[in-house]
């Protein structure tokens, strides 16, 4: 595994450095010491791991994660921080704490592989350079964070230059144009019904013919998002294949 | 029968007095059950229903309970009058010189034109006019009240009062509460503010003790000799937040050492990006102050004007006289832009913590100078 360490103090890079000596399997490729160059970092090297500090100069570990296209694998690593206490208790999200005790860390580490290993066994997973539906995008919403995996999202809605992104019971909003999703998203799941609306192919739950010879599509959710009659003839074609 | 004056306000005062006994009675059980049911805390619309119903109870009550006294008694000024009304009718018949006769029978429809029969006619209706009573065709008196519809507008007026009454017991019950419980609140929140201001003394943000220990912990292979000197910095630190319970001033000099302390170990943390100037006029060196004030001023200097920035900064420390006053200054780089509130845990404690201790001569004062700094002082009395 190739991993990056983002942390504004060298004593607590060095640190994490020398714990993960022990662990053969992960190799640390890159630091970075501040939320701008892990960003430049992450799309450079495109690591496997990342271990992120939270509180940074600048920008917080959280805001760096939204910027991303793709989120990697995050493990989090702070000191004691009772707002993103708060946020790893809500979402289950995979936290050290410093000093980062070893056999946490493995634990940590068997977790992360976990992961992995599901998402290889899996097909369609070919690297394209779109975002296909094991990806997932690290979305906030005030003091809620969530890594979310593409194939859990049912629409993307536009507003403004945000996007509202519906998983589970969530809605919050992403600063993503709709139009650089498109180009992002693999369209062979993701398919653009209208000026506002993006859905998830496999989340469609009915069909019904609209107005205009559009169509009016019935997510899992319970959202109805209409396709017009341009995007209605592609779907079908689309459909039909 | 007639009654005379002295008798009639007699009669009157009596019928007053029962009727102001039962509306005694019928409030009082009013408020008893208001209160039973507690009804500040029902929702508006059931306590309008209270309302009605609380009326139209009470309304019942001293209606009926008056009237039925006040025949039992037999004290009603209304019967009393009725009476009265009857000698009048009498005196009157005998005025019109129609007593003995049967002039009662000499209605217009039933007698022809005579003009003696019109005048008995205009003598039973002048009676009945002026006292209500008549006789009927066998001779005997009879009584029709004068003032239809007077039932009417009783209960209309008694509910009326009834209403206002219950209206003013709840809005002035309702106002009584409400100054209570603002009472209450601010009682506890003084004594939440006096516990906060306790705790704040030991108060050490978790954040830098588990930063610490953890720079310490990568210092151990890179630099031994800096991790032993860390350690007893921490520990000087933690043991002097402890102690810091038990006093109410420290002179600066031992302050200073736990800033220091403090500041070696920040350093130790961002490295170069942290500077660090000292100012100090030795004469203030025996001072006394607050304890763990200025630490907690120089962590709100690291914490905003350091760690937020990616090229750090510098922390700047001053202690004169100033005339009268000791003068405390931090300084550090970086801006005030509103963050005050957000944080403003330590700013407010500090406030607190100088008021309690000098109450209200020593002075706190945070602000932004020369664009690019941000520096908060605190002004104490010498010879407090």
């Amino acid at each position: 595994m190739r991993a990056i360490i983002i942390d504004d103090e060298r004593l607590a890079r060095n640190e994490l450095k020398k714990l993960l000596l022990e662990f053969p399997e992960v190799e640390v490729i890159g630091e970075a010491a501040n939320a701008n160059e892990g960003i430049d970092k992450i799309e450079s090297l495109s690591p496997d791991l990342v271990f992120l500090d939270i509180q940074m100069p600048g920008k917080t570990g959280f805001d760096m994660l939204t910027e991303l296209e793709s989120a990697p694998h995050v493990i989090f690593v702070t000191a004691y921080d009772e707002y993103a206490l708060k946020a790893f208790e809500v979402n289950a999200l995979d936290y050290l704490m410093k000093p980062v005790e070893p056999k946490r860390l493995a634990d940590a580490l068997t977790k992360v592989k976990q992961k992995d290993d599901e998402e290889e066994f899996s097909p369609a997973n070919v690297r394209t350079g779109l975002l296909g539906e094991h990806d997932q995008v690290f979305v906030k919403d005030g003091e809620r964070c969530w890594f979310v995996k593409l194939s859990e999202v049912r629409l993307f809605e536009s507003v403004g230059n945000y996007a509202k992104v519906f998983f589970s019971t969530h809605k919050p909003l992403i600063l993503k144009s709709l139009n650089s999703l498109e180009e992002r998203l693999d369209d062979k799941i993701f398919f653009r019904a209208n000026r506002k609306h993006i859905v998830n192919m496999r989340m469609i739950d009915k069909i019904e013919p609209y107005f205009n010879g559009g169509l009016l599509l019935e997510l899992h959710g319970g959202e109805k998002v209409e396709v017009s009659r341009r995007q209605a003839v592609k779907f079908k074609e689309m459909m039909s294949l | 029968m007639y009654l005379k004056p002295a008798e009639k306000a007699r009669i009157f005062f009596i019928a007053l007095f029962i009727e102001f006994c039962w509306s005694i009675f019928a409030t009082h059980l009013l408020r008893l059950s208001l209160k039973k049911i507690k009804w500040m805390y029902l929702p508006s619309k059931k306590v309008i229903m209270v309302f009605i119903a609380g009326v139209t109870l009470t309304g019942l009550t001293v209606y009926y309970g008056s009237k039925a006294t006040a025949l039992l008694t037999n004290t009603s000024l209304v019967e009393y009058e009725k009476q009265e009304d009857l000698s009048k009718a009498i005196n009157r018949e005998k005025e019109l010189n129609v007593a003995g006769t049967d002039y009662y029978l000499s209605t217009p429809e039933n007698l022809a034109q005579d003009s003696s029969n019109l005048n008995f006619t205009a003598a039973a209706i002048s009676i009945k006019k002026s006292t209500g009573w008549y006789r009927n065709n066998s001779g005997e008196w009879q009584y029709e009240d004068r003032r239809k519809g007077r039932f009417w507008w009783e209960i209309i007026f008694t509910f009326i009062l009834v209403a206002l009454w219950l209206l003013l017991y709840m809005v002035w019950h309702f106002v009584e509460k409400n100054r209570n419980d603002q009472v209450d609140k601010l009682t506890l929140e003084k004594t939440v503010k006096e516990l906060e201001v306790k705790t704040i003394k030991s108060h050490i943000n978790p954040h830098f003790i588990f930063n610490s220990l953890n720079s310490i912990r990568a210092l151990v292979d890179e630099n031994p000799q800096r991790a032993r000197k860390a350690i007893t910095e921490l520990s000087n630190i933690l043991r002097s937040s402890l102690q810091a319970e038990k006093m109410e001033t420290v002179p600066l000099h031992k302050e200073l050492d736990i800033v220091k302390d403090y500041l070696a170990l920040e350093q130790m943390r961002f490295e170069e990006r942290l500077k660090v100037e000292l100012e100090i006029d030795k004469a203030t060196l025996e001072q006394p102050v607050p304890p763990m004030m200025l630490q907690t001023l120089v962590e709100n200097a690291i914490k905003h004007g350091i760690s937020k920035n990616i090229e750090g900064g510098f922390v700047k420390i001053c202690s004169e006289f100033k005339g009268d006053n000791h003068e405390l200054v931090v300084q550090n780089s970086g801006q005030l832009n509103g963050e005050m509130n957000e944080d403003g845990f330590g700013i407010s404690s500090t406030e607190n913590r100088l008021r309690f201790l000098y109450q209200g001569k020593a002075h706190f004062q945070i602000k932004n100078v020369n664009g690019s700094m941000v520096e908060s002082k605190v002004t104490m009395p010498v010879n407090y």
